[in-house]
Formats: structure tokens, sequence, C-alpha cells
């Protein structure tokens, strides 16, 4: 009798705890159109965030929904709290630091120089003078550059898509846009393309939160999460998976 | 039965009609003749307030409208006792010679369906313009489109038909059959108002003439005795001048 | 470089089943465009006082600003004014957006249209004892439909088009699919290609509906 009863009462228990844990769902904004982070192939969301998010919120017992939202509107998706946060490689930087609070770094790149392929001029950050410069939209290389500008006479043009192109035309000198990337596109497109020099900037991302009580414990759950990922090589294996090479370490 | 008191008309400073008094008879065409730009047209179109009157209190019947206090309504109640026969037509352009005088028996005067078309198809019948009555204002003629628009005045059994120079925009060839149609209206002692040039068509069909210039009535009088016996210099010249 | 055909004919399919969303905002915008279009040309031809200021407002800063500047005001903006806000979708925002943009351009072609319409109209109908309200429903309004339907469809074929910038609000439509999926293929040409056949396409079919409407409205001239 007190094993049935003992039965009983833990089925109970588990049933009421099931039942009061329900599934929080974390909303996830991304562009959807930054290879090979986040993009859509044959119609699928697929990407290093996207594997990056689903570990996350499969160690959380948590669902995890997408949203793809166009780069220039993410921010304000975080703003008006419509989304959780942001994994799309968004640099730490010091405005950002002081409107976000960042998860913990998870993606170490570098700044670089991209021109077109059999380009002798310009082999580096210190060769972009008198050039025109392609950076994407909302992205804080504009700012970088401008602090390697220090004789004013880069000109940066500012692009929503197409950043590559131009430069494959000859219609910009070059571009700067993250290492990974810049190495991802060389390999993957039939564009015309090479890296100039090495990176001239280290650049840690890291997803933005907001800095309201919630969202501090949402945050401290990630990184706590990151940590897991780390110490039993699942980061460091999506990693391998899209790039070859461990990028979430410096 | 119709009464108008005190009509004057200003556009600012400049002043087309003033101080008109003006009585017309049930059953009687009244013709209105004079110089070009002097307020025949303006006065008409006071009458139904196409224009808002500076000043004027008309009576029809026991309908009372005081242009400085009328209402939307009164106004309304106004048009619906005179009927406006316009110089340009203005038909409908949107529908057809039939629809033309059934619409304002079904919207304004509240008829079925049914019964305005029964109306409208008498009308055209009566003025002999039955075949036409599915064809468009684009389709017909200039007299054909004008006696259509006589026809849709008709149909509103208003106590006053007013004509604005019906037979200035028409080519010659259609003036004839216009005031033929006019002819048989005056002889069915419909009471009409005409503002016109044809002067051999007022001197046959009007019962009273009233000479107009510079905004005001000059002289008036039966047709004989304005154009034959005119007692006003101005008139004289006038007439004079259009070879009466 | 070769011309991947292969690659742009299996990208219909996919970009196809975001068409719906692109042709929703589109129709659905359009239609309460054209309501909010007429009730403000209406206002401005006959200088209803306050309702014309309004309307003189209104028509200044839907045509005055981006559609771009006005989707965000509108779903990153406002809802930081009016918390209640928060609760409107991305797609509902879009839609809100692309009607209050649209109806200021609308207004003015129906007001030209309106105009257009011989004054003699309106005085035949009022002649006959018609209230101006009877008077443009029955007589002026569908005269000025037809002479306002080439300039309202060039507006509603711009609609279309327009919804693409519902992706920064986070509307998957059928350009943001485009751009997600030539960014991982890198087949830019063939991508955009693609979704300009389909565009073009859908803009023929509403073409030629204009065709057969105007061919309606022109029966009585």
């Amino acid at each position: 009798m007190k094993k049935l009863l003992l039965a009983a009462a833990m089925l109970v228990s588990t049933t009421l705890t099931s039942v009061a844990h329900a599934q929080e769902t974390i909303k996830v904004g991304m562009s959807g159109n930054y290879f090979p982070f986040t993009f859509s192939k044959n119609d699928q969301l697929q990407g290093f965030e996207v594997d990056l998010w689903k570990e996350i919120a499969k160690r959380n017992d948590a669902k995890v929904e997408f949203i793809t939202v166009n780069f220039s509107g993410l921010f304000g998706m975080l703003e008006t709290g419509r989304i959780d946060t942001i994994s799309n490689q968004v640099t730490i930087t010091p405005t950002r630091t002081a409107k976000y609070a960042f998860s913990q770094t998870y993606v170490y790149d570098g700044a670089q120089v991209v021109v077109k392929k059999g380009n002798t001029d310009i082999n580096g950050i210190d060769d972009l003078a008198n050039k025109t410069v392609g950076v994407n939209l909302g992205s804080n290389f504009a700012d970088l550059l401008r602090k390697y500008d220090t004789n004013n006479n880069i000109t940066i043009k500012t692009y929503d898509t197409g950043i590559e192109r131009d430069v494959a035309l000859g219609r910009t000198d070059a571009f700067v846009m993250d290492r990974l990337s810049s190495l991802e596109l060389i390999n993957k497109s039939p564009l015309p393309l090479q890296l100039a020099g090495p990176t001239f900037e280290t650049i840690e991302n890291a997803m933005p939160f907001l800095k309201t009580e919630k969202q501090e414990v949402l945050r401290l759950k990630v990184n706590t999460t990151l940590d897991s990922m780390r110490a039993d090589g699942t980061l460091a294996a999506i990693s391998v998976k899209w790039f070859s090479t461990d990028i979430t370490v410096k | 039965m119709i009464k108008v008191a005190n009509l004057s008309k200003h556009f600012g400073d400049n002043v087309v009609l003033r101080q008109i008094d003006l009585d017309i008879k049930e059953g009687e065409t009244t013709v209105i003749i004079g110089p070009s730009g002097t307020g025949k047209s303006t006065l008409l179109r006071c009458l139904n307030f196409l224009e808002q009157p500076t000043s004027a209190k008309i009576t029809i019947d026991d309908l009372v409208v005081d242009a400085s206090s009328a209402t939307k309504k009164q106004i309304t109640e106004l048009r619906k006792k005179t009927a406006f026969v316009f110089q340009n037509y203005a038909l409908f352009a949107n529908k057809t010679a039939l629809e033309n005088i059934t619409e304002g028996l079904v919207t304004v005067r509240g008829k079925s369906a049914e019964v305005a078309k029964q109306e409208a198809l008498t009308i055209l019948t009566s003025i002999g313009l039955a075949d036409k009555k599915d064809y468009y204002p684009s389709a017909l003629s200039g007299g054909q489109q004008q006696r259509i628009g006589i026809a849709r005045a008709m149909a509103a059994q208003s106590k006053v038909i007013l004509f604005d120079e019906p037979t200035s925009a028409l080519d010659p060839e259609w003036v004839g059959e216009v005031l033929g149609l006019m002819r048989q209206l005056a002889n069915q002692k419909q009471t009409m108002l005409i503002v016109t040039h044809e002067m051999q068509f007022a001197k046959e069909i009007a019962d009273r003439v009233i000479f107009m210039d510079q905004g005001q009535i000059i002289e008036q009088g039966s047709a004989d005795m304005i154009f034959n016996n005119p007692q006003d210099p101005r008139t004289r010249t006038f007439l004079q001048r259009v070879n009466q | 470089m070769q011309f991947n055909f292969e690659y742009m004919l299996n990208l219909f399919p996919i970009l196809l089943k975001y068409l719906g969303t692109t042709m929703q905002m589109a129709l659905i915008g359009v239609i309460f465009a054209l309501i909010l279009a007429i009730g403000l040309a209406v206002v401005r031809t006959f200088k209803v006082p306050v309702l014309n200021q309004l309307a003189m407002l209104f028509i200044s800063f839907f045509r005055g600003t981006p559609l771009l500047v006005q989707l965000f005001l509108l779903y990153y903006g406002l809802p930081r004014v009016f918390p209640i806000l928060i609760n409107m979708d991305a797609f509902t925002a879009s839609v809100i957006g692309l009607t209050l943009h649209f109806a200021a351009y609308k207004a003015e072609s129906i007001r030209a249209a309106i105009m257009a319409v011989d004054k003699s109209q309106m005085e035949a109908s009022l002649s006959i004892g018609m209230t101006t309200s009877q008077a443009m429903r029955r007589i002026v309004l569908p005269q000025a439909a037809r002479i306002a339907t080439p300039s309202l469809m060039n507006y509603f074929i711009d609609m279309i088009k327009s919804t693409s910038l519902a992706f920064t609000l986070g509307v998957t439509e059928i350009m943001a699919k485009t751009q997600m999926e030539a960014s991982s293929s890198f087949y830019f040409f063939e991508s955009y290609l693609a979704v300009a056949l389909i565009y073009w396409a859908v803009v023929l079919i509403f073409t030629q509906m204009q065709v057969h409407l105007e061919r309606h409205l022109n029966k009585a001239y």
C-alpha cells in the first residue's frame, strides 16, 4: 500500500511539474541573407546562427522562433521587445554596449578588405587612400573605416545588398566585411574576388539583449549554455561544420 | 404663382443683377431678351440657386425661400418645383437617354424603377425619340440631346421650366426641332421662363417679353408691345441691333 | 559566367509560395486605400471645414515622407509612445502603412478626376433636386472613376512592388525570399531575374483586368 501511494504521489507531482513548466519560446531575430551565418536554401532557413540557437534552445528545454527581418529592422525589433535577441554577427561596440547587454563573445572575427581578383594596388587597409570602399548598411565597418581614414580621403559607400557585386563589376575598389563571410563568399561565389591583406581589427561578435530584468535572466542563461557548449565541444563542432575551423575562440 | 422679389446678385464689387422683381403667371410663357452679358442667365440660375443670390425672396405657390436664410432643405424643395434646361444640354453622360429621365424620378421623387421607366418611355415617345432610349448622349446629335434634356425637365412635372439659351449651342439644323418641342410645351400651357436670342421664336411664342439690360429689367409687356412698340430707347437700340 | 537556368527554374516554386503574402498585402491595402482616398478626395473637393485641413495635412505627410520611414514609425516608433500598439503584428503594420501612403497619392488622382468631370454634370443633378451627395454618388463619381482608372492602376502596381519594404518589419514576402536564397547560392542574376519575371507576370494579369474594366467604363462614351 505504501509503495502504491508513493508511486501515485510521484506520478501526480511529475504531472504537476510538467504542466507548471510550460515551454518558453525564445524569439531570435536574424536577417536570413548573411551567408553562411543565416540564409535560406530551398526555402529552408539555416546557417551557423540557426544551428547555434537550436542547440541553445534544446539545452534549456525551450522553443526557439526565428524571425527574419531585414538587417536595418533588427534593432527596432529588439527595442520594441518583439524579439529577445539578435543572432546575426552583431559586433560589440561601445555605442551598442551603452544601450544593450551582450552575451559572451561567441565568434571572433576580423575586419577584412576584399578586392577584385588581380588587384595589385590594394594590399590592405593602408592602401585605401582615394578609393571607394563599400560597407553593409547598419554594420559598424563604416565607423571602423573612418577610424583608419586619417587623411579623410576614403569614399565610403553603404549598401543594403550587393556590396560584393559592385567590387566584382569594378564600380567600387574594395569592400570591408568580416573575414569569415569574406572567405565563404570567395570560396562559394563565382565572383572574381580576393582578400587584401590580413584582418585589420579584431571583431568580437555577441548577442544583444535589452537591459531589463527579464532579459537579464535570459542573457545569463544563454551565457551558461554557451559555457557548457564550449566545454563539451559542441560549439566548436558547429563552427567547423560551417567554416572548417573554430571561429568561436580567439 | 411664381413671385420673385428684390433679387440681386453681386460678385464681389461687381453688381450683376440689381433689385429684380418678377411675377410669372401659371401657364404663361415668358421670354427674357437683352444684350449679352447682361445677367439674363444669372437671373435664371439664381431662381434655382445654381447661383447663390445676394438677396432675394422667391415664392412658388406656398414655398417661400429667402436667400439670406435659405436652408439646404428649402433649396432642394425649390429645385424640385423648378426644372432647368441648359445651354449645353448637360445630360448625364454616364446614363442612357431613358436613364437620364428616370434618374430624377427614382432618386429624387422616390418612384419605383418600373413606374419611372413607364413615365420616361411615354415622354420619349411623345417627343419622337423612343427609338433612342438606350443610346448614350455621346451617340446623339445636339438636337436630340437637347430634346432629351427638355424631356428630363418635363418628367419632373415642375411648376416652371427654366430655359437658359436652349438653342444657342446648337448647329442651325437642329434648332428647329428643339424650338418645335418648346412650341408643343407652350401649347400645353406649361409655365416657361426662357432666355433666348431667337427673336422670331420669341415673338411667336411669348405671352410676355422682358427686356433686360445691365442687370435690370428695363421694360416688359406683351410680345406685340415690346417688339412693335418698345417704349424705352435702350429697348429700341437693342431691337435695331438684332434687326427686328 | 554561365547562366544557371536550372537554378532559376527550381527557384520559381519556392518564390511562388511567398507570392501570396505579397499579393495579400497589396490587395487588402489597395481596397482600404481606395476607400480612404475617395473620402479624402471628396473632402478636398468640397473643402469641408476642418476635415479639409486635416486631409491636406494627411496628404502632405504621407506623400512627403518615404514609405519605409512611415513603416518604421508605425511599427518601431509608435509602440514606444503607445505601448498598446506592440500587439500589432508586422503584416498588419505593413498593410496599414501601405494603405495610408498610397491613399494620399490616390486621393489627389481622384480629386483631379472629379475636377475633370464637367461642372454642368453637377449642376444638372442639383437642378433636378438631387442632394450633393446623391449627385456625387450617381453622376459625378462614376464619371470620375473612368478618368481616374489609369492613374489608380499605376499606384496599385506601385503598391504591389512596394510590399518588398515589409521585410524591414519582418514580413517574409517574395523579394525577401529572393534575397535570402540568393545570399546562399550566389546566383544573383538568376534569382533576381526569376523574381522580376514573377512581378511582371502579376502586373500583366492586372493590366489585362484594367483593359476589361476600361472597356466597361467607356461603354457610354
